[in-house]
């Protein structure tokens, strides 16, 4: 649900100035427990409440300042049933290790109402910044549930999630008051694979260094051990199965032909975008070349991944690319080299 | 529909119909066919409904627009009028087009603005019904449409579930609505009056009383007497009634013309306002306090309890007359309300009168009146001053004549004549206009008075109700040595109004309605805040008395009052914050996680005084430990409380904490001592 605010309140604007002359520490404990914007249906309410008010005042009528006052009165009982909505609710927040750039991803939101007697309508879960949030249509006193929504990061690099706004537009639409759950979370945005991007490596980039190298893709055996359930049962060595009356696994040299490293001179230069870019070239890259079973290793200006094949290092290398900063110098630029 | 959204928009449509009802000037005739245009929208939408084009509605819409423009130039000439006929033809045309929830909130608001425009012209308490009704509907109204919309934002079905809106939806409803109300109470007498009233409204809706001007028809108060329509309320302060009748007084007609009465233009006096007060005469023997409501009348004339000396009221100024008839500048066209004191005695002390009093033109079709003359004579027979001559005939109309409204035709003679000498009936009208007319033709100086008698008394509100049917006149004669002394030859009518205690129960909500809602002012506020502060003085007053007692003086009594009160303010203050900001003013970590620590402690995992709860936790390495931790984290710093199945699990783990001898990665090396 879409739960943005038309226009915010002034509110707090006393609160911001102290909170600006006291500095940015101290903000926290000045900041409002609930913060409160009037949606389109409120401007309209407010306008027209201000207009009959200026009638009642200009023609004495005490009917008009009958209604002046049923209309205010509508407006304290919406804030303290929205205040009785967000009261008490208290939202868990389960993350996944990761995400891509741009990709959605599913979070797990829990809202919880602790209170006793009261229960909670029509209220949205949703973390800063984060367009779509879990609504919650009812939520008995005591009850809690479970909503699954899909959040997007357009940043890599680690994505802090500190708090969750908790609003609700009940029972009349005419604000929204929202309050903030401090949840610490935290997650590695990794850099948006787009396979199209990745800079083409032929097999000759190898040639003439061909050696053992380790476990891998390739199609020597490198030796056997025991099997497991999430292991390719394609590669079970049947043979000494039969011997030994254990089920073994093949496992295979890595293809020596076909290594690489991606070498990326982070310097930051001049163009942001540009960076971004090589950035999601590197990772296309890595993913495109571990898919198809090279061993791939990543240099930067500042670390270098010895190459290896695999998931386990194509995640190795997307979270260090999903960290990585430019640093001052010329341009940045990708490449691949030979092992 | 699991919203109920066609029954709640209807109710609130036929609300605002009501509502459009309460104005003067919109005919039943016209509520009645916008009543049937509701009910086959019913039909229609529970049968036949179909999607009718925009274009259809569109040109509809300018249809009911421009019979608005020319309703407002040419028919009716009021804004509001013509305005209300709008807004209910253009509310009646949208139910047929009922198919968004849009839809419904323009019906909703259509409704509203009806209510609006019955608010700038009415003035019945039926207002307050259709406003607390409103109140209830449109908060159902609201929080549905509110909740369907949510629903629609959040991709989900716009089906609520069945256990949303059930009985306990319902009663939570009417709750509601009724703080609410109590709500709207406590704003609508707080907010400050202004007083600008620069558009100040006339009510438009006054009561046109007949007779109270300067001139007279006989026959006029006749209309009057068949019409129920209250014209004032009079409150007896002590809530007692009085044991002589009020005689209610407006106007004095002293020329008669054979058919009816005029005044006789002496000149009036303006009356000044000293402390509140307009002094007209000094206080008599028999004082009575009347507070009196009056409706809005189309005559500029101020009545009150005959024998009027004081009165008191938000008038700029009055005028009296030399016959002692109290005027405004102007009509009204407003409620008034004001005080009068008056003196019961039933004798207006006065100098000897002018001698036009004594004008007996026009008694009959003889020029000089012979016919009345020897009735006159005859009547007073043997009397010997005015006052016996008076009261003899008083005694012989009452005795010998009889009351009736439906006075037969004229045979071509005077009224008088037709009265005294032929029908022997009639009304208050032809009483005193004969006895008048007798007494001149004996040579007693006598005037005829228009007013009305005190009406029912209503008990429950200690007042007197007045309406149109008990507006009467008498007579007041010129007595030597007494001055102008009342007479009511007038018999006791058949048919006397009893009203029933559920008039009298209605009525009495009425005047309050009046008192406390429509012409609620300023003063009022300020009456009560000085009540308030006299409470608040007295209240202070018993918190001083322990420290007086014991020996402190005044000032230091009330210092200590106020430091109390100050106090107790702070408290308060500090309990709300508390309450509000509980979560960041907490600082103490909760019990468990100390025991924790303490438990870690002993089996030799100190936490390092530089680390974090989470360092800690990842550094013993231990799911136990982490949910402790996790659960910490959350009450510490998300200002959750834990709930109880949690609390469980958090001492269970620390149970599992407290059994475990081997640890997976203890830190580096031995711990040290730390403190958080």
């Amino acid at each position: 649900m879409n739960l943005r605010p038309a226009i915010s309140a002034p509110l707090p604007w006393l609160t911001f100035a102290a909170a600006k002359l006291l500095g940015k520490k101290r903000r926290d404990m000045l900041k409002l427990p609930r913060s409160l914007t009037i949606t389109r249906e409120g401007k309209w309410y407010i306008g027209i409440l201000l207009i009959i008010g200026v009638a009642a005042i200009n023609t004495g009528n005490n009917l008009l300042y009958l209604i002046v006052a049923t209309l205010l009165s509508l407006i304290i009982v919406s804030g303290i049933m929205s205040e009785a909505v967000l009261r008490g609710i208290r939202i868990e927040r389960h993350l996944p290790e990761y995400a891509f750039r741009g990709s959605p991803v599913t979070i797990r939101l829990k809202a919880i109402n602790t209170k006793k007697r009261v229960p909670s309508f029509s209220f949205n879960a949703a973390d800063g910044g984060q367009e779509k949030g879990a609504y919650f249509l009812k939520l008995r006193a005591g009850e809690r549930a479970t909503a699954a929504v899909e959040y997007a990061f357009n940043k890599r690099g680690r994505a802090i999630l500190d708090r969750v706004r908790v609003s609700t537009r009940f029972p009349f639409g005419l604000f929204l008051k929202g309050k903030d759950e401090v949840i610490a979370g935290e997650l590695l945005v990794l850099p948006a694979i787009h396979p199209e991007k990745a800079i083409a490596a032929h097999d000759s980039l190898s040639a003439g260094s061909a050696r053992a190298i380790g476990k891998g893709h390739g199609t020597g055996l490198y030796g056997l051990r025991d099997y497991t359930l999430m292991d390719d049962s394609r590669h079970i060595h049947w043979r000494s199965a039969a011997k030994t009356e254990r089920l073994l696994l093949k496992e295979f040299e890595a293809d020596a032909s076909k290594r690489l490293v991606i070498v990326f001179e982070n310097h930051k230069g001049d163009d942001a975008a540009l960076f971004e870019e090589l950035v999601e070239r590197a990772a296309a890259t890595a993913a495109v070349h571990i898919e198809k079973g090279w061993s791939v290793g990543l240099k930067t200006l500042k670390r270098e991944l010895p190459d290896a094949s695999g998931r386990a290092q194509l995640m190795r290398i997307l979270a260090e690319l999903a960290v990585m900063e430019g640093l001052p110098g010329g341009k940045p630029s990708v490449s691949i080299r030979d092992v | 529909m699991a919203f109920h959204a066609l029954t709640v928009t209807y109710i609130i449509s036929l609300l605002g119909l009501w509502a459009v009802s309460l104005i003067g000037h919109i005919s039943p005739a016209f509520i009645m066919f916008a009543g049937l245009l509701v009910i086959i929208s019913v039909a229609y939408n529970q049968k036949t409904r179909k999607a009718i084009p925009a274009g259809a509605w569109n040109t509809a819409a300018v249809a009911v627009f421009l019979f608005f423009l020319a309703d407002f130039l040419l028919i009716s000439g009021e804004l509001i009028v013509s305005g209300s006929r709008f807004l209910t033809v253009l509310l009646a045309l949208k139910l047929f087009d009922l198919r968004t929830g849009k839809d419904h909130f323009i019906v909703f608001s259509l409704a509203f603005f009806q209510i609006l425009a019955s608010a700038a012209s009415t003035i019945s308490p039926v207002f307050f019904a259709i406003l607390s009704l409103y109140i209830i509907f449109s908060i159902w109204a609201l929080i549905i449409f509110n909740l369907r919309r949510d629903l629609q934002n959040s991709g989900l079905s716009t089906d609520a579930p069945h256990d949303i809106f059930g009985v306990r939806f319902f009663l939570s409803v009417i709750g509601l609505s009724l703080f609410c109300i109590l709500i709207t109470a406590v704003l609508f007498f707080s907010i400050p009056r202004m007083g600008v009233g620069i558009f100040e409204r006339n009510a438009s809706d006054t009561l046109n009383v007949s007779g109270f001007s300067d001139r007279m028809d006989l026959g006029a108060i006749g209309a009057l007497k068949l019409d129920s329509a209250v014209v004032m309320r009079i409150e007896m302060p002590d809530g007692k009634r009085p044991e002589a009748p009020l005689y209610i007084r407006g106007a004095t007609l002293d020329l008669y013309h054979g058919t009816g009465w005029s005044r006789h233009n002496a000149g009036r006096r303006l009356l000044k306002k000293e402390d509140g007060s307009f002094n007209i005469g000094g206080p008599g023997k028999r004082s009575v306090e009347q507070r009196i409501w009056l409706e809005p009348l189309d005559t500029d004339v101020l009545f009150a309890a005959s024998g009027v000396y004081r009165l008191s009221g938000s008038f700029p100024n009055l005028w009296v007359d030399p016959a002692g008839a109290i005027r405004l500048p102007a009509p009204p066209f407003s409620r008034l309300e004001y005080s009068a004191f008056s003196d019961l005695s039933g004798v207006i002390p006065s100098g000897p009168p002018e001698p036009h009093y004594l004008d007996a033109s026009y008694l009959d079709t003889a020029r000089d009146g012979r016919t009345i003359k020897r009735l006159s004579s005859a009547m007073t027979q043997g009397k010997k001053n005015a006052l016996e001559k008076a009261l003899a005939i008083q005694n012989y109309l009452r005795s010998n004549f009889s009351y009736n409204l439906s006075v037969p035709g004229s045979d071509g003679s005077t009224p008088l004549e037709d009265f005294l000498l032929r029908t022997k009936e009639g009304y208050c009208e032809h009483f005193a206009t004969a006895m008048t007319m007798l007494l001149r033709a004996s040579g007693v100086p006598a005037r005829v008075v228009t007013g009305f008698q005190q009406g029912e008394w209503n008990g429950l509100g200690g007042y007197f109700i007045v309406r149109q049917q008990d507006a009467h006149s008498w007579v007041e004669a010129y007595i030597d040595d007494r001055g102008w002394m009342r007479f009511d030859p007038t018999p006791a009518s058949a048919s006397a109004y009893a009203p029933s205690v559920i008039t009298l129960y209605l009525d009495f909500m009425r005047l309050k309605w009046n008192r406390y809602v429509i012409q609620y002012s300023f003063t009022d506020q300020q009456r009560l805040v000085k009540g308030a502060r006299t409470r608040a003085a007295g209240l202070m007053d018993i918190l001083k008395e322990p420290f007086k007692t014991k020996g402190y003086s005044g000032a230091e009594s009330g210092a200590a009052v106020l430091l109390a009160l100050i106090l107790f303010i702070a408290a308060a203050f500090a309990l709300i914050l508390r309450r509000a900001y509980g979560s960041r003013a907490r600082s103490k970590a909760p019990a468990y996680y100390i025991e924790m620590l303490k438990v870690l402690e002993a089996k030799g995992i100190g936490k390092l005084s530089h680390e974090t709860p989470a360092e800690f936790a990842k550094r013993v390495g231990d799911p136990y430990v982490d949910e402790v931790t996790r659960l910490y984290h959350m009450e510490r710093f998300g200002g959750q409380s834990p709930l109880e199945d949690e609390l469980a699990g958090v001492l269970k783990a620390l149970e599992e904490v407290r059994k475990r001898q081997s640890w997976g990665q203890p830190a580096g090396g031995a711990a040290r001592r730390s403190s958080r």
